[in-house]
């Protein structure tokens, strides 16, 4: 005699049943859209492969205000900006735990550490040369979707990215080219929440890996737009580690 | 004659001009109007830059963007408006912004509904006149607010938000002004009881006598109390009172 009923048997093979649907069952969307924007950028393992870069370009804003910028990223965390405009050049740097600068036209002649609210690069998201949404669970990221808008240049997914230090980013990740379009930030600007809108256009590939070349940014309802037009892109170039560190 | 062909090559030479390099990559250029042995004053184009020598790593001699722009600058001939658009374009190239400006300016003044020339210097074309980035701002309904331009409801809300953390402020400083004045009248107490006791005490030594202070001439009646300093002294310096 049997001792086991059908219905024993059948809440047995549940559980087995349960697990086989979830190995089977499709991915998250949030990872489908991070999957799909890493691949948009060049692959995941391209991306992982980046160990500097170099960015270059100008920097315009209203009053005819014109500047140099020169971005270099270099892992782990390194950062340095150089903001060269009329005749002066300014250095921005964090060697990935100390942010300093040199920034004669605020009378700052010798590099002079500063404080976290006042760093160029004092967030760890902003010194990761791969960007936030690699990796983002081992990072320790809290990736939302938060749903989907319509921006001037098409539909969009709203993901909230709450960073390992707290702070929280919404990025828009374009639903034709995967890239990301758009991404909101609040800072403290003198005592005052700011919500601050980058966007980023004209994609371009360079060495295997696709960039935005464009970057506009403005506090939200403000006139005023910052526009970065960067004009060439190298990827490991060679970047000595003192170029980052507080020189002594 | 060899010295008046060196004078002449000298005046025709470009003005020399000099980068100032910081410690960690910071540097500026211009024209140097004064340097000492301790500072050295720049004129960068839209301003003066003094910093002090201690901080400066070297100074390198060159022609500097800015003297190279004022040179070529006082050569173009009035009313031509392409060499000034031209002198405009280089001088955005070099970062130059005070430069572009005035030299668009120039441009404007020649040609005053001058597409780039406008755009350049931040001017809006508004119902088919050029108006000024501030005149635009406005018309669009945007207020200056600590040179910012803004929504008037954005201003309205950064006052709110100020005036609620000031009187929070003004709130923490009375709740702060009241604790420190608790502090103090639980000190004065605690003094006016001491002087208490020991008035006590001295009140009773007086009546029973001390075989230890009970001393002869013009010395103490009585036993005194530990010497108080109002602050840390020096050693050897004279106390400010005892009781």
């Amino acid at each position: 005699m049997n001792r086991w009923s059908p219905m024993s048997r059948c809440s047995m093979l549940l559980p087995l049943l349960g697990a086989f649907l979830a190995s089977c069952s499709s991915r998250s969307p949030v990872d489908e859209i991070v999957d799909a924007n890493l691949a948009a950028r060049g692959g995941k393992e391209r991306i992982q492969a980046l160990s500097s870069i170099r960015e270059t370009g100008t920097a315009t804003a209203s009053g005819g205000r014109v500047a140099r910028v020169v971005r270099e990223i270099k892992r782990p965390g390194m950062f340095r900006l150089e903001f060269s405009a009329q005749g002066t050049t300014a250095v921005f740097a964090n060697d990935g735990t100390t942010g300093w600068q040199v920034a004669p036209l605020q009378g700052v002649f010798e590099p002079t550490v500063v404080p976290p609210e006042a760093d160029a690069a004092g967030g760890v998201d902003q010194r990761d040369i791969e960007g936030s949404l690699v990796d983002w669970r081992e990072k320790g990221h809290l990736v939302e979707l938060v749903g989907r808008e319509t921006l001037p240049g098409g539909e969009a997914d709203k993901l909230k990215l709450t960073l390992a230090g707290g702070a929280v980013r919404y990025d828009y990740v374009d639903a034709a080219t995967h890239q990301i379009v758009r991404s909101d930030v609040t800072r403290i600007v003198r005592g005052h929440p700011v919500e601050l809108q980058s966007s980023f256009s004209d994609f371009r590939e360079v060495g295997g890996l696709v960039f935005p070349h464009l970057i506009e940014f403005q506090a939200k309802d403000r006139p005023e737009v910052v526009r970065i037009e960067l004009e060439t892109i190298e990827l490991d170039p060679e970047l000595d580690d003192s170029l980052f560190r507080l020189p002594e | 004659m060899k010295r008046a062909i060196v004078i002449v090559a000298l005046a025709a030479s470009p003005v020399f001009a000099d980068e100032v390099y910081l410690k960690g990559g910071g540097r500026f250029s211009g024209e140097i109007v004064e340097q000492t042995d301790d500072s050295v004053t720049v004129d960068i184009g839209g301003g003066y830059l003094t910093a002090p020598m201690s901080k400066v790593v070297r100074i390198e001699e060159g022609v500097s963007p800015l003297a190279e722009y004022r040179e070529r600058a006082a050569s173009i001939p009035p009313g031509n408006a392409e060499a000034w658009r031209e002198l405009a374009r280089w001088a955005t190239s070099k970062t130059l912004s005070t430069q572009a400006w005035e030299a668009y300016t120039q441009v404007v003044a020649i040609l005053p509904d001058d597409d780039e020339a406008n755009r350049a210097l931040g001017r809006v074309l508004l119902n088919g006149r050029w108006v000024t980035e501030e005149e635009s701002y406005r018309a669009r309904g945007y207020v200056e607010f600590e040179n910012q331009w803004m929504t008037p409801a954005e201003r309205k809300t950064i006052l709110a938000e100020r005036q609620a953390q000031e009187q929070a402020d003004r709130q923490a400083n009375e709740a702060e002004i009241r604790a420190i004045q608790a502090e103090i009248d639980a000190e004065q107490q605690r003094e006016d009881e001491e002087f208490e006791r020991e008035t006590k005490r001295f009140d009773r030594l007086q009546e029973y006598g001390d075989p230890v202070a009970w001393g002869w001439g013009g010395g103490p009646a009585y036993w005194p109390s530990p010497v108080v300093y109002s602050e840390p002294q020096e050693l050897g310096a004279a106390p400010v009172g005892g009781r």
